[in-house]
């Protein structure tokens, strides 16, 4: 049908059903649940047609109700998502939260240069790095994500607890006693962020190696549902990670309503791991205290993810970047606001960016220019005028191994972020999703693109 | 310096001439222009009409490089404002004609607009019966059917 004509050839029929599949899929995303309730209650088409297409509608299949659902989207998935951080960045540690499919992925941004259709129309190189799935009962599962020799592994552990405004994420092995819920702090033992850097990597390895199952697709991949895949698909895959996490290693002979059936047999597993830590603890006589305080707290040990609240977690050098121990496996949420249209701050956000220009294709023989993600701020001047300033903090290098440390303000002097101020130069804009930067001095031009 | 010009073709093969910058806002025009510059581009699908409503989107959401600097050829509030009124103006069958020319021709902003139109249009209706009379759909299903479909789909208080 040419386009132009509804108006000649549709006279009394429904318009909105001559509009073809995937056009009528982008309406139900500016819909409200109740707006696309009433949508699929007007025929069986649009019934047919829009109820697989709305997310909250495909959500609602693989969990108990409405009220269970809203409570993991506000409990669990509302304070994780967003752009989680640590100290070397380059080295893999940019980590983007987002929704999966009744699930919260985390995703880590792998250092690139820009593909050949460029950034703008190039994807992200990303792998997975965990994942929390909702049970039937809205109850949230833990998963790690890894790759072994064999190819992809996941690792299953408990989400112990999620702060509303949890700016730390880390991964413990947390003591469980097997007849009482009594944590090992409830009872005052030593926690495991108290142990020695050591014994935590220790306590973690020996968890991993434990619990850790060989995935094959679609496990370890399909972690989105697109518009491709069926919604049996998605539930499909659920169903085997729930399974995996009731069952270990014998999830695939089980059904999921089957009784814990094999948990008495991971208990001798459990016993053996137990036995090594003794043994460790036993040989290093100096660490001794907190490691046999913090064993004996439990009588199995289960690999934990905590979303925690730091105060402290600003910088007071670098403002804007996490204040970032090296001593601990955190994980620090990076505050990146949205832009603001009615006011000033309308580029605010996370950006893409290279030099150069323009930032499209490479030419043939010519190497990809180096990717770089943008966190966009506005910041009032400390000086009389109080002007605003608009500040890119670098927060991932395309590069092995970055030269200038993440954090540092990408429109300053020589990047050091120890030398306050700025190059000078002009910002120009493209277009609202398209600006440029260019050094007077040097003439060297920064280009950005919305991500 | 002289903007670089194209030339779209409408399915009634009628020729609009636009500005690169304005056409390329569609993903598809600016993969075409690329592969195959200086050619005229035939649109064979579209009509003059709805061609003409495109680029009348398009030429509003151009950001003008005139090489003096940021120049945006309009805020973005009044962008929004501009978009408003650019789709309360047209009636339902040419927004639904937009709302196919903005998927075929990739442009994502024009994309929004229109779903956003179509979706305000449903929210503002207060049950699925105002839909079907704003819409002129036919009800094919049974009352209890669509109780049925209710009982499902209750939301929490």
């Amino acid at each position: 049908m040419t386009i132009g004509q509804l108006r000649s050839e549709s006279f009394g029929t429904c318009l909105l059903l001559l509009l073809p599949e995937d056009v009528i899929a982008a309406i139900p995303r500016f819909l409200s649940p109740s707006g696309v309730c009433n949508l699929t209650l007007c025929c069986k088409s649009l019934y047919d047609l829009v109820l697989p297409l709305s997310e909250i509608v495909q959500w609602r299949t693989g969990i108990s109700s409405y009220k269970t659902l809203c409570r993991f989207l506000l409990e669990v998935m509302k304070p994780l998502l967003g752009v989680w951080v640590n100290q070397v960045p380059e080295l893999r540690n940019l980590v983007y939260v987002m929704p999966g499919f009744l699930s919260v992925v985390g995703c880590r941004i792998i250092p690139q240069e820009g593909g050949p259709l460029g950034i703008q129309e190039g994807r992200i190189m990303w792998s997975p790095m965990f994942e929390i799935i909702s049970g039937f009962d809205g109850s949230a599962k833990f998963f790690l994500h890894g790759r072994g020799e064999e190819g992809g592994f996941l690792y299953s552990g408990a989400v112990t607890s999620i702060k509303k405004s949890c700016n730390v994420l880390s991964l413990e092995v947390e003591p469980k006693m097997l007849c009482s819920e009594t944590k090992s702090e409830d009872k005052g033992g030593v926690t495991f962020q108290e142990l020695d850097v050591g014994d935590r990597l220790n306590l973690l390895e020996i968890v991993t190696g434990h619990v850790g199952l060989h995935a094959l697709e679609p496990l370890c991949g399909k972690l989105f549902p697109t518009l491709l895949d069926n919604e049996g698909m998605s539930l499909e895959r659920r169903t085997m990670l729930l399974k995996m996490h009731k069952f270990g290693r014998y999830w695939e002979n089980m059904n999921l309503e089957d009784d814990e059936f094999c948990y008495n047999l991971t208990l001798g597993d459990l016993n053996k791991i137990w036995k090594i830590i003794s043994h460790l603890s036993a040989y290093f006589h100096v660490r001794c205290v907190a490691r046999q305080s913090f064993i004996s707290s439990g009588d199995t040990f289960v690999l934990s993810l905590k979303a925690s609240n730091s105060e402290d977690s600003s910088n007071g050098r670098y403002p804007g970047w996490p204040k970032i121990d090296l001593g601990h496996f955190y994980l620090h949420k990076l505050a990146v606001k949205n832009p603001i249209d009615d006011g000033d701050q309308e580029y605010a956000g996370l950006w893409e960016g290279t030099f150069g220009r323009p930032p499209s294709k490479c030419s043939k023989g010519e190497t990809g220019k180096v990717f770089y993600l943008l966190r966009l701020t506005y910041e009032e001047s400390r000086s009389k005028d109080n002007e605003r300033h608009l500040v890119g903090t670098k927060i991932l290098e395309g590069t092995h191994y970055a030269d200038h440390p993440n954090g540092s303000p990408i429109i300053a002097s020589g990047y050091g972020f120890r030398i306050p101020g700025s190059i000078p130069g002009s910002l120009y804009v493209l277009s609202g999703d398209h600006l440029a930067f260019v050094w007077h001095e040097k003439k060297n031009m920064f280009s950005r693109c919305k991500d | 310096m002289s903007k670089k010009m194209i030339v779209l073709k409408s399915s009634e093969g009628v020729s609009f001439v636009v500005e690169e910058a304005v056409a390329r806002q569609s993903k598809i025009i600016s993969f075409l222009v690329e592969e195959f510059p200086d050619r005229e581009l035939p649109l064979t699908n579209m009509t003059s009409e709805i061609l003409r409503k495109t680029i009348e989107y398009c030429k509003k959401h151009v950001v003008e490089d005139d090489g003096g600097g940021d120049s945006s050829s309009s805020s973005s509030g009044d962008l929004k404002e501009w978009d408003v009124k650019f789709v309360a103006e047209i009636d339902q069958p040419r927004l639904m004609d937009l709302l196919m020319a903005a998927n075929y021709l990739d442009i994502p902003s024009l994309l929004d607009v229109t779903c956003q139109k179509v979706a305000d249009t449903i929210a503002a209706c207060n049950d699925e019966k105002e839909i079907r009379a704003t819409f002129n759909i036919e009800n094919d299903f049974t009352e209890e059917e669509v109780e049925a479909i209710r009982m499902e789909n209750q939301y929490p208080i």
